[in-house]
């Protein structure tokens, strides 16, 4: 029971110390729920771009099928496109990109990939081959009039035609063998005696060049590593088959032809190869059907239809297209992914903002609410700590607070506590000095009898009302010290406070003590002559006299009671030791309180209430002192230690 | 002729004691218990003391009032406070209502015997103006006690000291220069208090003393002991 009031300070200071943090990050919970805003957010995005784009698939799709049963289902669109069997060597024709000008350079060529020909593409060998010494690119495109040829041509010798040999095959030279639209075929070979403007010419049936052929024009180029064709060939000359072939001549005495490169093998129409065109009709289906970003590609990838837009994105999905169950086309639809990208970032921009701002503010809200919790919680935690003092006693009354809310409740409760507590503390003080009162008449009462049947009384019977009259004497000692702290309150006058040396009265008193308690040693000492304090020098004698008569009480008769004056940072500091028992350790703070004493019963003759320390501490405390009792080091006793202001030096001096 | 004593006290057992106490000595006794039937008594006729306890029934104060009423009404019939209250502010208040004395219901019989037939020992010698007896005087220094009237007396002024307040003197007076512990001048008062009054009394003492002669300090404390009559250079 005992022990009680000092663990309450000790779970008052561990919550001091924990309190506020924990409060602080419960309150950040709900911020934390916060963060399900972006991620719900992220999924949402994720989700509908992925709805956006399963949509946009259907829809192309299903545009994709009708394309597709409308070509199937109107054969004469595939009309001006060939699709080809396996065994055909196609060449495709990309349809003109800009202005084609005939000098040998590849500059308006570079947007188009070009079809190699390397050792795989041999159509005539004389000679071993021999990898450095003849690879070829062949690029094609087509407008109205023309078909635009550009040949590259890597060649270890470049062997040019003589002028004075009659044949135009004994030197380098480029084959080309096509049928016209009428279906005549006919051989063309372009050979020249020196770089610069080239024709074509006409190749009879039996290998002898004719005459030149206007309508095939160009240029030859010499390079560092061979040498460049860029040929025009009028349309008129050009249907749908075509052929050709270099010619490699590397040794200029000999003039005899290694070994030939090319598409297909030139001297008959049936061994052509075909020309892939972009297909118009299916071209303008494509526009009527306002596809954006659609085409058709023939089963060798080459691009048979476009429109205008390519396909913005790297996203397609196609189908393939079949005439009398054989594989002819395939239909592709570029999926506009990028709008929904665009659509997916400007989302999550909007959302990271949008989270961000909601966070910062909840987290902003939070704090200042958890903030102004806080502060409200440690006002009244402060208000509430001055209200106790360490030894229990309610100081002061907790005022009202003004709210509603329920911390103005809770604080509320808290002072209308301490009012109840303050005011039993009250009635409990006060208690002794009104029971002494109270119970002071009818002892009178009893006294007055006893006096009054002493004179009646004779004889033996006397000696009766003898002990009851000792039991009043006791029973009125006990009622005057009951009320001695109730009437000291009274005395401890403001207006009586003088300047009084402490060591004059401390001597004085002590003198007095060796008389008083005659069986008692004493030691005084002493260690500064000047002690000036303020304050009222009867009281200071009062508590001595309840110190010293405490201290013999409990003394052992062969050691002597101590006192010892000193000064202490600015501080009058009294110890009255006694030798004797040890003070129950859980106990020093309350002995000061009234009605305690740790006397055993044999030690109670006197009728000790257990005032006397209650006293000390009253006058202590009216001089602005303190008053402590503790064990003496060697735990062989007590000892009190009183400490009192000194008289400031300022005051001193007026 | 017998004296009369008036005694007004709510509690009835201790009024009959007292009441009984009194009249064994042969004194006449009315008792009231509250302080309309006191006045109403006293309208009638004024008793020759009055013991007055302050707490009257249901008026916690009401022997105050009855004390300034009476004192109205004669400024001479000596009035005695008996009363459980033995606080300084209530001994204070009630002698400056004029009453003679004051003492506490601690008191024992015989000393209140005491107390109030020296009240009317002191009344008598006024009514007669005798002559000081000598025997009867202490003189030390510059004070002069009367033991038959009870009346003290500083460089030949009145001091007005009560019956309590002269017997304290009394007893520092009789071995000047030595130190009375404040149990002893309680027996020489016949008054059983704590040391805290016994202070207050020491301290009306001096004011009494001051007040006729600014410069009085015989009256000395020794801290832890007493106090101690210190005898006038002169």
């Amino acid at each position: 029971m005992m022990s009680e009031p000092s663990r309450y300070e000790d779970s008052s200071k561990r919550s001091r110390n924990g309190g506020a943090a924990s409060v602080r990050l419960l309150f950040l919970v709900p911020v934390i729920l916060l963060f399900a805003i972006p991620i719900a957010g992220y999924f949402n995005i994720e989700t509908a771009s992925q709805a956006m784009l399963a949509a946009e698939i259907k829809n192309q799709r299903a545009s994709i099928k009708t394309l597709k049963s409308i070509i199937e289902a109107d054969a004469s669109l595939l009309n001006d496109f060939t699709y080809l069997r396996d065994e055909a060597a196609p060449l495709y024709v990309h349809p003109r990109q800009s202005e084609v000008n005939l000098d040998g350079q590849t500059d308006e060529w570079l947007l188009i990939e070009p079809d190699v020909f390397a050792k795989s593409q041999l159509v005539q060998l004389n000679f071993p081959f021999d990898d450095n010494s003849l690879s070829a690119t062949l690029r094609l495109q087509q407008d109205d009039q023309q078909i635009y040829l550009m040949l590259t041509v890597k060649d270890d010798h470049v062997v040019y035609r003589e002028i004075s040999n009659i044949s135009i095959h004994r030197n380098d030279h480029l084959r080309l063998a096509m049928t016209d639209k009428a279906g005549n075929f006919q051989r063309y070979t372009v050979a020249t005696e020196q770089p610069g403007q080239v024709f074509g010419r006409i190749v009879s049936t039996g290998g002898r060049s004719l005459r030149p052929e206007p309508r095939i024009q160009g240029f030859w180029r010499a390079t560092g590593d061979g040498y460049h064709i860029e040929l025009a060939i009028d349309n008129d000359l050009v249907d749908d088959r075509f052929g050709f072939g270099i010619a490699d001549v590397d040794d200029s005495i000999s003039r005899d032809i290694k070994y030939m490169l090319g598409n297909t093998y030139t001297d008959s129409a049936d061994e052509l190869g075909y020309l892939i065109h972009q297909s118009t009709s299916l071209t303008a289906l494509l526009q009527r059907h306002n596809l954006i970003g659609a085409s058709i590609v023939d089963r060798y990838d080459n691009l048979i239809a476009i429109t205008d837009t390519a396909p913005s994105s790297s996203m397609t999905i196609g189908e393939k297209v079949f005439i009398e169950d054989e594989w002819v086309a395939t239909i592709a639809l570029g999926i506009n992914v990028s709008a929904i990208e665009t659509y997916k970032k400007m989302a999550l921009e909007q959302l990271v903002v949008i989270s961000a701002a909601t966070i910062a503010f909840g987290l902003l809200l939070c704090f200042w609410l958890s903030g102004q919790l806080l502060a409200r919680l440690k006002r009244m935690g402060l208000a509430l700590e001055g209200v106790v003092d360490d030894q229990g006693r309610v100081l002061k009354v907790l005022p009202d607070a003004v709210g509603q809310d329920e911390i103005s409740e809770l604080s509320r409760r808290f002072s209308s506590v301490t009012r109840r507590l303050h005011q039993y503390n009250e009635y409990l003080e006060n208690l002794s000095g009104r029971l002494a009162h109270e119970l002071r008449t009818p002892v009178s009462v009893v006294r007055s009898s006893l006096e009054q049947l002493e004179t009646r009384i004779e004889g033996d019977d006397i000696r009766y009302v003898e002990r009851a009259k000792n039991g009043v004497a006791r029973l009125t000692n006990i009622l005057n010290s009951m009320s001695e702290a109730a009437r000291l309150e009274e005395s401890l006058d403001k207006n009586e406070v003088t300047v009084f040396e402490l060591t004059q009265v401390l001597k004085g008193c002590f003198e007095g003590y060796d008389h008083a308690f005659a069986d008692q040693q004493f030691e005084l000492s002493i260690e500064t002559d000047e002690l000036k304090v303020t304050g009222i020098a009867d009281l200071f004698a009062q508590m001595l006299d309840k110190l010293v008569d405490n201290a013999v009480q409990f003394s052992s008769a062969t050691q002597p009671v101590i006192l010892r004056l000193t000064c202490e940072d600015d501080m009058a500091v009294l110890r009255i030791s006694n030798s004797g028992p040890a003070l129950p350790a859980t106990m020093a703070d309350q002995l000061f309180d009234p009605m305690i004493s740790v006397r055993s019963n044999d030690q109670r003759e006197d009728s000790h209430l257990g005032l006397g320390l209650h006293v000390a501490r009253l006058i202590t405390e009216f001089h602005g002192g303190t008053i402590t009792l503790s064990n003496r080091e060697d735990r062989e006793g007590a000892v009190v230690t009183v400490r009192l202001p000194l008289l400031r030096l300022t005051s001193k001096l007026i | 002729m017998s004296y009369r004593i008036a005694i007004v006290e709510d509690d009835a057992d201790l009024r009959d004691n007292y009441a009984d106490v009194f009249r064994d000595q042969g004194y006449a006794i009315d008792t009231h218990a509250d302080r309309p039937s006191a006045e109403q008594a006293f309208e009638a006729a004024l008793p020759d003391l009055a013991i007055i306890d302050i707490g009257l029934g249901r008026e916690p104060e009401g022997g105050f009032a009855l004390c300034q009423w009476l004192r109205q009404k004669s400024r001479s019939v000596p009035i005695i406070f008996l009363s459980a209250r033995d606080s300084d502010l209530d001994i204070v208040s009630g002698l400056r209502m004029g009453a003679d004395d004051y003492v506490t219901k601690d008191m024992s019989l015989p000393h209140l015997l005491a107390r109030v037939a020296a009240l009317f020992r002191r009344i008598e010698v006024l009514k007669t103006e005798t002559a000081v007896d000598p025997n009867k005087e202490t003189v030390c220094g510059h004070l002069r006690l009367d033991e038959q009237r009870f009346t003290a007396a500083w460089r030949n002024q009145r001091v007005d000291l009560t019956l309590t307040e002269f017997w304290m003197v009394h007893a520092l007076t009789l071995h000047p220069g030595h130190v009375k512990k404040r149990q002893q001048l309680m027996q020489e008062a016949h008054i059983y208090v704590d040391d805290s009054t016994i202070t207050s009394h020491i301290k009306r003492i001096r004011k009494k003393f001051s007040a006729v002669d600014p410069k009085f300090n015989c009256v000395d404390t020794v801290y832890g002991m007493g106090y101690r009559w210190t005898a006038d250079d002169e």
